[in-house]
């Protein structure tokens, strides 16, 4: 009997004890990796800015073994504050300043020295990740065969499940036909062109090791082995050479035209050969109604040819006019810097992107992906091939310069609402009766602007009070010439 | 029969005509009818170019040669750089307040964005999070006793994470942004 309850005891003992002892470890473990987390954290909130591990010099030096090299109480002193370090003389503060073209680093004052340790531990913690060695070449030369092409394509619609887990078929996001509104995922044939590219990811790394935020938390459960991967680069190698599907839509105009044709066709019939139906006004009503729809709808569609109203093509980069021009609310002269002087408002070069994206490489709706595209177009020198969508056509002269620099004419004029648009479309139909109306209404500034300061004639008639104001058209805006030379 | 059938068939046109729209997508360019002239025959600035083993139309300079008009900037992006042009580098204009209106408007197109309309650096892409670095302030100490000449090198040349800007702002916009920097920006908060 006593020996029992003592068994019992024991075991109480233990199963508490372990307990205990379980839930220590658990504490243990999470306050690390909550310091773990709070050193990541802080890092990319304030040093990855200027900062890489792993990859090489930013702005600021490589941080990849710094740990190593430098003692922990400096390397405290100068992220506390850099400033007053090299100020006091420290040689290797100094020597570290001048090696970085003595762009000062900024103090972090509001940080507390446990918070710089985390930072510090993060980094000393930090390894590059293992490349998983993959067997088979998934870029290769020769081809793939159509059955694993067919295999892969099958997987990436969903139709063959993965292995290792991942619900969510690839197409749900990546799309392999294009919609009326903007997709911000990459679509298939991006994510094949961005594969098959030297400076573009390999597809074993990018779906391995996500690299943006966005990325990791939609790729969570996707596991892919080998295999999987082998038959995806398959399928995607072969869409890289055929481009986004366009989308249909259904013509309601044409549907429209050909059912008053037969309806039109069978009254005609009816009236002359049949005679089924006693009220002849019928007949009369669906021939005028048809006559009249068919009319109209020949002169919309005869009005519109060579004119683009509309037209929003999908560019080789995801740019928003809502997000820079709209939300940021940069000035639309930024990036178009020569309208003000030239005939062309000008495609900005990457150049002007890099002003800011070589800081910003995460996009608010994108991710990471079509801004890496400029870095790809930047390092390779290979253009971004923009869809032109206003074009006058040859037979006119239109110039930026004129409308900009000497009419003062705001942009939104004639683009419309370029600060609502994700994907720019052409605004005003750019026909002749367009431009001439305006030239009619507008009254050109005629009294301050230099441009027009020979108008000798027009401006001794105003003094004399024969008009107020001037419109284009008086100043020679409606005569052929002005346009067509 | 037939008589009960004709009103349905017309509501449904009436319906159809009400929602009718164009049959283009929005990737359609539409029908063109007898082009003439309406293309150019020249290749076009940004179009290809089959000539060219780049491909593009637009070509570089050739070699030691320098655009019609175009003074190239030949100060380095470097502390040295900086230095040198800020003592060689004179301002070409007068602080006129036609200058200081243009500087002024230019100003607000290419810097106001980061620098902010009062030159404290907090300019909207800032302060909107957007843009992670706190852009330099130009009321600093170090701003307000630099000369005209190293504001201008900094726009041409670009400093610290700042891209050079003498490709998008012509030389005489620049010296005038720079003029209205000293003479308004700073001139006010002193």
């Amino acid at each position: 009997m006593i020996q029992t309850t003592l068994n019992q005891g024991y075991r109480q003992a233990k199963v508490t004890l372990s307990a205990l002892l379980t839930i220590l470890l658990i504490a243990f473990f999470a306050s690390e990796t909550r310091a773990q987390d709070q050193g990541k954290q802080l890092f990319e909130k304030n040093c990855q800015v200027c900062h890489k591990l792993g990859g090489g010099k930013l702005v600021g030096p490589e941080l990849m073994g710094i740990t190593q090299l430098r003692e922990r109480e400096w390397l405290v002193k100068f992220i506390r504050n850099s400033k007053e370090l090299i100020d006091s003389g420290d040689p290797l503060a100094v020597k570290v300043f001048e090696e970085n073209n003595k762009i000062p680093m900024q103090a972090f004052t509001n940080l507390s020295d446990a918070e710089i340790n985390s930072i510090i531990d993060y980094i000393g913690n930090w390894k590059p990740e293992e490349k998983v060695e993959f067997a088979v070449d998934v870029n290769k030369k020769d081809g793939f065969t159509e059955k694993e092409i067919l295999r892969g394509e099958r997987m990436f619609h969903g139709l063959i499940p993965f292995e290792n887990g991942g619900t969510t078929a690839c197409f749900s996001c990546h799309y392999t036909q294009n919609s009326d509104t903007i997709n911000w995922n990459p679509s298939a044939y991006d994510l094949a062109v961005a594969f098959m590219e030297e400076d573009g990811m390999k597809i074993y790394e990018s779906l391995s090791e996500p690299t943006s935020e966005v990325m990791e938390k939609a790729h969570r459960e996707y596991k892919l082995t080998g295999e999987e991967i082998y038959h995806m680069a398959a399928y995607l190698s072969h869409i890289s050479g055929h481009g986004t599907e366009q989308f249909k839509i259904f013509p309601k105009k044409l549907m429209l035209f050909i059912l008053f044709a037969i309806l039109m066709t069978l009254a005609l019939i009816d009236l002359i050969f049949t005679k089924k139906l006693k009220y002849r006004f019928i007949h009369l009503i669906i021939l005028a109604v048809g006559v009249a729809v068919h009319f109209n709808i020949a002169m919309v569609e005869a009005q519109n040819l060579s004119r683009t109203k509309d037209y929003a093509p999908d560019q080789p980069i995801k740019f928003s006019h809502a997000v820079h021009a709209g939300e940021n609310q940069i000035d639309c002269r930024y990036c178009h810097h020569i309208a003000d002087f030239s005939k062309s408002a000008g495609i900005p070069s990457n150049d002007v992107c890099l002003n800011c994206h070589n800081v910003v490489l995460t996009g608010t709706n994108s991710g990471k992906f079509e801004i890496n595209k400029i870095h790809r177009a930047a390092k390779t020198g290979k253009p971004v091939e923009w869809i032109r969508i206003h074009n006058m056509q040859e037979h006119v002269f239109f110039s930026h310069a004129q409308h900009v620099n000497a009419g003062k004419i705001d942009c939104e004029t004639c683009h419309g609402p370029v600060a609502e648009m994700d994907i720019m479309k052409q605004f005003s139909d750019l026909s002749m009766g367009w431009c001439i109306d305006c030239h009619r209404d507008t009254k050109v500034n005629f009294k301050d602007n230099q441009y027009y300061s020979t108008y000798m004639k027009l401006h001794e008639e105003i003094k004399a009070g024969k008009f107020d104001s001037v419109t284009v058209e008086q100043i020679g805006g409606l005569d052929c010439m002005k346009c067509h030379y | 029969m037939k008589k009960t059938f004709y009103p349905s068939i017309i509501a449904a046109i009436g319906l159809l005509l009400t929602t009718t729209s164009c049959d283009r997508s929005r990737n359609d360019k539409g029908y063109e009818y007898f082009p003439d002239m309406a293309h150019s025959l020249a290749y076009e600035t940004y179009a290809e170019n089959p000539n060219f083993a780049d491909g593009n139309t637009m070509r570089e300079p050739a070699e030691n040669t320098i655009p019609r008009e175009i003074m190239p900037y030949t100060y380095p992006n470097t502390p040295e750089g900086r230095a040198l042009a800020a003592a060689e580098l004179v301002n070409p204009l007068e602080a006129s307040p036609e200058n200081l209106l243009k500087g002024k408007e230019q100003y607000k197109i290419f810097c106001e964005s980061c620098h902010g309309s009062l030159g404290d650096g907090n300019g909207h892409l800032f302060t909107s999070k957007r843009y992670a670095i706190k852009p330099a302030s130009l009321l600093s100490e170090k701003m307000m006793a630099a000369p005209e000449s190293d504001i201008f090198h900094v726009i041409s040349a670009g400093y610290q994470v700042m891209g050079a800007h003498a490709h998008m702002i012509r030389p005489d916009d620049r010296w005038r942004i720079a003029m209205f920097v000293k003479n308004e920006l700073q001139a006010n908060t002193k």
